[in-house]
């Protein structure tokens, strides 16, 4: 069930009605609730990802019971690692062992080898690479000692499976999310209606500007030999739209959801592309994954200990992971090599904790040099979102040569004026809004309510004019 | 809680009357502006899906006009006919598409596909009345209502178009089209009738509904199969014609052209392949 589609807009307001009015009771009653339309929800794409859902559930739930109930190191350790293996072991299964399978098969025929490996034709679970993540972050920090093991199956499930970020993301911790989980929910005005207006804004950026980038992105990048550079290069620079938009797109339709049943989620994403350099981009885009990344593999390889090579090693080896889980290419390895590479100064020279605040704080207009370092730290990520993109490695350098050699053909496309003005009026809302979670938050501001009405009316036309087929939302592919 | 859910019905009931009485409005008023006179000239109108769209060429067919669209299903053929004969009582000949794809489980993606239906509603909307609309809606509430804002702007365009006495093959509800490629060699065929996995849905209701309407009219129904390349089962075609459409004529046009050069691809004729199959199906019609 894709958050943009007529299915959502009928489950979502059902869903909220018996939450507040038919499962009131106590929160216990909306816990189970709200889990039972969690797996709905997860169910309606495939019935059979349920049962995978439930066993990464209750493996985690059990491991965690079990670490938490042995001070003995070594069976603690035990737990960990039965939680840790078996869960990348079905990820590993069903996203990488094609990849591993074919790579491997690519090596031998380097050495004149033909070996016939077999590869498995299964589907790839939808979100399974979040509510893998979502669940070790549990069993690593009951094994770490930062939280007690949550002994309610049903609590325990619902933070594994709420619906809002089931498939992807934000990749939640259970120090955040369970205490709320735990606890009555009180209804709030400002917050549903902040909710909705995130969940528009969401849909807004995903049906207005992702999907009509992606109609100009899918056949230039399918179809690269045939275009000409500039139109390669336009191509990159939608996509980096494209995938903001669908990625963040789906993170503001999931905090604004939650926000509806009176849970907060972690915000996932901080106008990235206003960013002055790549540490700050890293810092604002998909934060909860580059956060789950530090905690539980940058900080306990020896983080920023241990000096410069320390850094400089543990720095590569969180990118080439982040790179691995998006997915089983070489393309998106080499992508989280290259935005290794852009931040390894910032690293070296400990610039990396620069531009912490927003940016040109207070001010409507950036600097001059301000504005300079966003656009370069914005050519610096579509140059990395090329491979990102690409369908092969090969595919990523013929785009990029032809782009860099000024190549012509007989091909030229250009966006549409529309989608231009569309992406421009976006990036001033959010410019405009950027001291706030999300840019319609500062509408609440205005001073009649009918102007806000016309504007939300406006927005919906809006998407409403450019919805129609659904395109699924990028990461689910993740 | 009360407030909120207050204000959140208001604004939906608000924002969806205005988009409706909009769209009803505009709908009704391009209906009405619309001439869905053809003129006194033409008896023959042609309906159908792309196969017709491209192999009839309605220059060289006296008297005819084509107003077959790509992706068409029987229902929007049916729409099409029903508006333009109780407009136009010359028409005394209805050429519909009809190949051997048109009797499988296609027809019924094609009237229920999201993408289909977001490029072809909005043009047809405003043909849309009373029944029609009712019928529509039943089949697709969805599409009606997310399409919207679409047919909105569609209607705008029609209402321009009328204004500037556009011709009715402008209006994108059909027309002729001329393909200019050219396919090298076979590339297409089914020698098996199991190839094709023949199945009556819901928009086949629609052939049967424009039979009938024919039959009221009296209006002569001709079904017609234009050239494919490769061979291809018309057995079904016409077992299916004779049990359910009896009064309607099969002309049976898909091993007409042989040579490859004359189609586009394996389903629709060229520029070339037009040109020989409208001679051919203008002078069947008036020997007839």
């Amino acid at each position: 069930m894709l958050f943009n589609s007529t299915t959502y807009l009928i489950f979502l307001p059902v869903v909220f009605i018996l939450y507040w009015f038919a499962f009131n009771k106590n929160y216990k009653q909306q816990n189970i609730m709200l889990m039972m339309a969690s797996y709905i929800f997860y169910g309606w794409w495939d019935w059979r990802f349920v049962f995978l859902l439930a066993f990464s559930t209750f493996l985690d739930y059990w491991s965690g019971l079990k670490i938490a109930e042995n001070e003995n190191g070594r069976r603690r350790k035990f737990w960990l690692i039965l939680s840790v293996g078996i869960n990348l072991g079905f990820l590993g299964v069903f996203k990488y062992y094609n990849f591993f399978a074919s790579s491997f098969a690519e090596l031998l025929a380097g050495f004149g080898l033909q070996p016939h490996m077999a590869t498995i034709n299964v589907i790839l679970p939808v979100g399974i690479s979040f509510y893998t993540f979502h669940g070790l972050s549990y069993v690593f920090d009951i094994y770490n000692r930062r939280i007690p093991a949550e002994k309610n199956i049903v609590d325990y499930s619902l933070f594994v499976s709420y619906f809002p970020l089931l498939v992807a993301g934000p990749i939640e911790r259970a120090t955040h999310l369970l205490p709320q989980v735990q606890r009555p929910r009180i209804f709030d005005y400002g917050k549903a209606v902040d909710g909705l207006r995130q969940i528009l804004w969401g849909l807004f950026k995903k049906v207005v500007i992702a999907d009509q980038c992606a109609a100009f992105v899918n056949p230039v990048f399918n179809n690269y030999e045939t275009y000409d550079g500039s139109t390669l290069a336009i191509a990159a620079v939608l996509f980096a739209f494209q995938i903001y938009g669908d990625f963040s797109g789906y993170s503001d339709i999931a905090l604004g959801t939650s926000r509806l049943f009176g849970i907060e989620l972690l915000r996932n994403f901080r106008y990235p592309y206003f960013s002055r350099d790549i540490a700050e981009f890293w810092r604002r885009w998909h934060i909860s994954l580059s956060s789950w990344f530090k905690d539980y593999l940058y900080i306990p390889l020896g983080g920023s200990r241990g000096g410069n090579w320390m850094r400089i090693r543990n720095t590569f080896i969180i990118f080439l992971v982040s790179g691995f889980w998006h997915g089983a290419n070489w393309t998106f390895i080499f992508w989280g090599f290259l935005n290794a590479l852009f931040i390894m100064p910032s690293i070296i020279l400990k610039t990396n904790r620069n531009n912490l605040e927003i940016v040109a704080g207070d001010r409507l207009i950036p600097s001059l040099k301000e504005a300079i370092q966003i656009l370069m730290t914005f050519l610096l990520s579509v140059f990395c979102w090329i491979f990102f993109r690409a369908n092969s490695m090969e595919a990523a350098f013929g785009i990029i040569g032809r782009i860099f050699m000024g190549v012509s053909s007989e091909k030229h496309s250009v966006p549409s004026l529309v989608l231009s003005v569309m992406i421009i009026a976006m990036l001033i809302m959010e410019w405009l809004g950027r001291q706030e979670d999300f840019p319609l938050r500062h509408w609440r501001l205005l001073k009649h309510s009918y102007v806000r009405f016309a504007l939300y009316i406006a927005m919906f036309i809006l998407i409403l004019y450019f919805s129609g087929e659904d395109e699924q939302f990028i990461y689910f592919q993740f | 809680m009360k407030k909120f859910i207050k204000k959140t019905v208001l604004f939906s009931l608000a924002l969806w009357l205005l988009l409706l009485s909009a769209l009803m409005a505009l709908n009704a008023v391009a209906d009405a502006r619309f001439n869905y006179n053809l003129g006194r000239d033409t008896n023959t109108l042609i309906l159908g899906d792309s196969h017709t769209l491209c192999a009839l060429d309605d220059k060289l067919i006296p008297n005819a006009v084509n107003l077959s669209e790509s992706a068409d299903p029987y229902f929007f053929s049916y729409v099409k006919a029903e508006r333009f004969i109780n407009a136009s009582p010359e028409i005394k000949t209805i050429v519909l598409g009809y190949a051997p794809h048109n009797l499988t489980t296609e027809q019924d993606s094609w009237l229920f596909s999201k993408a289909i239906n977001k490029k072809k509603l909005p043009f047809y909307a405003f043909l849309l009345k009373n029944s029609l609309l009712a019928d529509y809606v039943k089949l697709n509430p969805e599409a009606y209502f997310t399409n919207s804002v679409r047919i909105i702007k569609a209607d705008l365009g029609h209402l321009y178009r009328i204004s500037k006495g556009a011709s009715v093959n402008e209006f994108g509800i059909g027309t002729h089209l001329s393909l200019t490629t050219k396919s090298e060699k076979e590339v297409f065929h089914i020698g098996e009738q199991g190839d094709i996995k023949y199945s009556e849905g819901e928009d086949l209701k629609y052939l049967k509904k424009l039979y009938y309407l024919c039959k009221r009219k009296k209006i002569k129904l001709v079904l017609i199969s234009t050239p494919l390349m490769g061979s291809h089962p018309t057995e079904p075609l016409k077992k299916y014609a004779s049990d359910n459409l009896p009064l309607a004529e099969f002309l049976d046009l898909t091993t007409f052209l042989k040579d490859p050069s004359l189609f586009a691809d394996s389903g629709h004729v060229n520029k070339w392949g037009a040109e020989k199959t409208s001679v051919a199906v203008a002078s069947w019609l008036r020997k007839k």
